[in-house]
């Protein structure tokens, strides 16, 4: 009986090694043996997966990877001045929604979708189509697809379940019931803490990631169709003023300088009912050597506002210096295949790195070893209801986000709203470049 | 009687003063050891806990996980680099300066100490880009020699001035040249001052973060910049970044306790002989 | 071979003046003055780096920054900051170096712990501030409730930001303003103040009138010496509050990195550097007078 076992199993692992085989016989990942390529990370939970597997890239390509991984702050300030040096940079990874316009007109975006369609460098099994399509959409500029995601993100509202039963609150639905839900936990005793609301980002241009998903759900937007600046228009202003007072009246103290690190800390210290923030973090906010809240959280999407729930959609990608040289570029288009390969893309899923394929989402393991439903639910439909301009539509989103940041920081301290938003309009529209 | 009442009282009023005194110092070192012995969760706890179970695996993550030695190789080699061309260049120079009264090259000197770093900055790139050097010692030790040099310069300078005349006039009389007698006879009377700007210098280039952060890579990466690795998207790892905090502060501050006659003295002197 | 190296110890001799200094200024030359002169050509530009070349427009960068609010914000911040920590140092620094101004067992012990915060990394010690400065979970705030004193904002609040910077830069440069003045005040001639004690002088008088004016030179220096780094001050504003909030606590010199590499903006950030470094130099004028004229008295 074993014995016939083992034969049958022998012969559909050679079938099944066959047909792979047949598979990526097109694709020869040996083709670029011996190439040196080099790729600039940000310290992100995806770098950190899949760091570890490179060595297996190595042995199946023989091309050799050159990993730097830098943190946040200091990321993009890294990236921007080694792409403008001419420096020997492939790949890195990059935010289009903040980025793509500067360094495309930059010219340090190489566009993929050659690659993609080379039978000869994209295997079939790699599946283009299994991808987020918005994602996609989101990593393409003058139609050409400069980007393949590695982290899907949107925002959703974390909230302590264990509270919200305790005190049979429901989950807010609409923007006055967030504020009412904020108003009812602001200032209770439980476990000995003296509770907040909510905590939310306050931090100038940082805290705008996350007011942007306010700004739509209140009709706002950061162009009028004439393609000025609509800092002033009514829905927007009306998005500075809820997300100001609520961080104002219902959050922490010194609200202006929260970034996601202090607002996390305060939520997973069980200090904060409930906060609004990245998708990502529940990776921090469920590990019990992190979290004191670990387990007792629910995860829901944004409430709606006047115009609906609209979260926003951004995500990190791989992408690859145009200014590389054609050999490198290829063999880097190797690493980037793999890397986002089904496989990894479950792999990273499985750690708690939002994936942008649908298969590792649907796929039978994810969903017997996920214990967080509700969170899983509800990304996947703030990635349908999701908008991907969460950046002004400009070159130079950075000063943009600046100015827009100081808005949000006047509307915490409870300065004129109208006043600071019109102020920006002016300079957004003087400062801003297409 | 009364009398040795009063100056015990005195007493006790000065060493309460004086451990008054001493506390904030002593205090935040403390706590930058104790964060790093506290694992996340406690770190960000309320109220803060003074009294807790340490924990050394922060310490080894950061030793193992972060590369750490590796870092405290390169801060050393390219500290030491730069010292060490800065003493070169800059003792002949600050002689010069001393004895010839080149006010000149002082305002060069001064030129340097004055402008902001950051305006080096974005030159330095461009400049690198040509001469492909982004990511090695030498780069990184050029731009820090920005800061020792003109530190180890104006400096000497004033410890030079203080050698008498006549000691070289009477050594040239002897039949010394004047390269002799700058070699034997000047540079041991002024080796205080060659070790406070070694040591100064040695300490400045250490803990300088900018340009390390903006012309490293990998290869060259120091222990400042290093700092910043326990921040990462998503995650601030204070436990880690006290662990490293420790490892960065402590050798430097015990050393320049060793050293702190010398670093006084040399502060005094160049402050004084301006 | 002994007479080529004399011949060149000759040659060396003769132009010691040149060859001495000759290798330093021209390294000095390359790694500074050159930076600083293409810093200035790039503040005449509109050059965004990685969008095609600098572009000459002129004087209009500095135009900009005249009517520019954050620039005037930031030349407001910079005074408060540096204003108000250089005077707290050299005032905290004076009176308590006459108070440790006298023999005492475990002198070396106080020596030892002002000496650490010099040569502390700033970098590392300001993310410790970070933590211990957090309003909520903050250890200072702890401190202060556990004594009945409400916490404070610390830096997360516009009115306290700059005083909380200027609490960690007093932190760390007092001990050194201390042990220079330390070591100025035990070089003083004792003959005066012999004079004064047979003349009956109380302490406040002997202090005012002849402590004061004797170590005033050494005052001016040490403020010099630290002035020169205060006003470049960065890596500690950058660690902790990355000028906020809002814009209550960047510098001029932390607005000009914002915008040459923040926004990657050159020319204006160039432009803005420029400004800052007439700002040291002028104040290093003024301080240069006023050290001579102390001399001179």
């Amino acid at each position: 009986m074993k014995r016939k076992v083992a034969c049958v199993a022998l012969m559909v692992m050679l079938c099944v090694v066959t047909v792979a085989g047949t598979a990526s016989a097109q694709v020869n990942w040996k083709q670029f043996q011996g190439t040196e390529i080099r790729f600039l990370m940000n310290k992100h939970p995806f770098t950190t997966f899949i760091e570890p597997k490179i060595p297996d890239f190595e042995k199946l390509t023989g091309i050799k990877v050159v990993f730097e991984v830098f943190p946040e702050d200091q990321y993009r300030n890294k990236r921007t001045i080694e792409l403008n040096a001419g420096g020997k940079l492939d790949g890195y990874m990059i935010m289009p929604g903040q980025d793509d316009l500067y360094y495309w007109k930059a010219g340090w975006l190489q566009p993929l979708d050659a690659f993609i369609g080379d039978s000869k460098l994209t295997d079939a099994a790699w599946d283009p189509k299994d991808f987020f399509q918005s994602f996609t959409k989101a990593s393409t500029v003058d139609g050409k697809q400069i980007g393949v995601v590695i982290n899907a993100e949107t925002s959703l509202l974390s909230y302590r379940k264990d509270l919200f039963d305790q005190f049979k609150r429901k989950v807010p639905a609409t923007m006055k019931e967030l504020e009412e839900t904020a108003k009812f936990f602001y200032g209770k005793e439980i476990d000995g803490k003296k509770m907040v609301g909510i905590t939310l980002r306050g931090k100038g241009a940082a805290a705008t990631s996350q007011w942007v998903d306010f700004l739509y759900s209140f009709g706002g937007s950061w162009t009028t169709p004439q393609g000025k600046s609509n800092l002033a228009g009514p829905g927007t202003v009306a998005s500075f003023k809820f997300y100001g007072d609520l961080l104002k009246n219902y959050g922490p103290e010194g609200g202006s300088m929260l970034h996601w690190a202090e607002s996390t800390s305060m939520f997973m210290e069980g200090k904060s009912a409930m906060i609004y923030d990245a998708n990502v973090f529940k990776s921090l906010y469920e590990n019990p050597k992190e979290s004191k809240v670990a387990g007792k959280v629910g995860y829901a999407v944004i409430p709606a506002g006047p115009a609906g729930s609209v979260p926003h959609v951004s995500n990190w990608s791989l992408s690859i210096n145009k200014n590389s040289t054609p050999e490198r570029q290829k063999a880097a288009w190797l690493f980037i295949q793999w890397a986002t390969n089904k496989p990894n893309a479950l792999g990273a899923l499985l750690v708690g790195v939002p994936a942008g394929r649908a298969s590792a989402w649907d796929s039978a393991e994810y969903k017997s070893k996920d214990t967080q439903p509700d969170w899983t639910a509800n990304t996947k439909k703030s990635f349908e209801l999701g908008q991907p301009q969460w950046n002004p539509p400009v070159i130079n989103v950075p000063e943009i986000r600046d100015i827009t940041g100081q808005v949000i920081v006047d509307a915490i301290q409870g300065k004129d709203v109208e006043a600071s938003a019109k102020k920006a309009a002016e300079l957004m529209d003087k400062k801003m470049e297409l | 009687m009364a009398k040795k009442a009063k100056q015990t009282f005195q007493s006790v009023i000065f060493y309460t003063g004086a451990v008054a005194l001493s506390v904030p110092q002593v205090f935040v070192f403390a706590w930058m050891i104790m964060t790093g012995l506290k694992t996340g969760s406690q770190n960000i706890s309320y109220p803060p806990e003074f009294i807790f179970t340490p924990t050394l695996e922060n310490f080894k993550a950061v030793f193992q996980q972060h590369n750490f030695l590796y870092y405290l190789f390169n801060s050393l080699v390219i500290a030491g680099l730069a010292t060490l061309i800065s003493l070169i260049l800059g003792l002949p120079a600050a002689y010069s300066i001393a004895k010839y009264r080149q006010g000149k090259i002082g305002i060069m000197i001064l030129l340097a100490r004055m402008t902001p770093f950051v305006s080096y900055l974005l030159p330095w790139y461009i400049i690198f880009r040509y001469l492909k050097l982004i990511d090695t010692y030498t780069a990184l030790t050029l731009t820090h020699l920005i800061i020792t040099l003109p530190m180890v310069t104006w400096l000497m300078v004033a410890f030079f001035e203080s050698v008498p005349a006549d000691l070289e006039d009477a050594a040239m009389i002897d039949g010394c040249s004047r390269l002799q007698s700058f070699i034997r006879i000047v540079l041991p009377l002024v080796r205080n001052g060659i070790a406070t700007s070694a040591i100064m210098s040695f300490i400045f280039s250490w803990n300088q973060f900018l340009f390390s952060l903006i012309l490293s890579g990998p290869k060259t990466k120091t222990v400042p910049v290093a700092v910043y690795n326990f921040i990462s998207y998503g995650k601030i790892d204070w436990a880690g970044i006290g662990a490293a905090a420790t490892l960065i502060v402590l050798p430097v501050s015990v050393f320049a306790f060793f050293v702190r006659k010398t670093i006084v003295q040399g502060l005094t002197m160049g402050a004084l002989k301006d | 071979m002994s007479t080529a190296l004399s011949t060149i110890s000759r040659v060396i001799d003769r132009r010691q003046a040149v060859i001495y200094p000759a290798p330093a200024v021209i390294v000095l030359f390359l790694i500074v003055v050159l930076p600083i002169v293409f810093n200035l050509y790039l503040a005449f530009t509109k050059w965004t780096v990685g969008l095609g070349q600098p572009r000459f427009i002129g004087l209009d960068n500095f135009i900009d920054l005249v009517s520019d609010e954050r620039v005037w914000n930031g030349v407001k911040v910079m005074v408060y900051f540096s204003g108000l920590s250089l005077f707290l140092e050299l005032v905290l620094g004076l009176l308590i170096a006459l108070f440790f101004n006298r023999e005492f067992r475990g002198s070396e012990v106080v020596q030892a712990i002002y000496i650490f915060p010099f040569a502390a990394t700033p970098v590392a010690v300001a993310l410790i501030w970070r933590i211990m400065l957090n309003p909520e979970i903050g250890v200072l705030n702890y401190l202060l409730r556990s004594i009945g004193l409400p916490g404070s904002l610390w830096v997360s609040s516009e009115q306290t930001a700059v005083l909380s910077l200027v609490l960690v830069d007093v932190w760390k440069w007092t001990p050194m303003i201390t042990l220079i003045v330390l070591a100025g005040l035990k070089s003083l001639p004792p003959d005066p103040y012999e004079a004064a004690r047979i003349d009956g002088a109380g302490t406040l008088q002997i202090f005012w009138h002849i402590t004061l004016p004797l170590i005033r030179p050494v005052l001016i220096a040490a403020l010099m010496l630290r002035s020169l780094d205060n006003l470049k001050e960065f890596d500690m504003i950058y660690t902790i509050t990355q000028g906020g909030p809002g814009t209550a606590s960047e510098t001029l010199y932390l607005y000009s990195y914002m915008v040459g590499f923040g926004f990657f903006k050159a020319g204006y950030g160039s432009a803005l550097m420029v400004v800052v470094f007439l700002i040291v130099l002028v104040f290093n004028v003024v301080m240069n007078r006023l050290r001579l004229s102390a001399q001179n008295r």
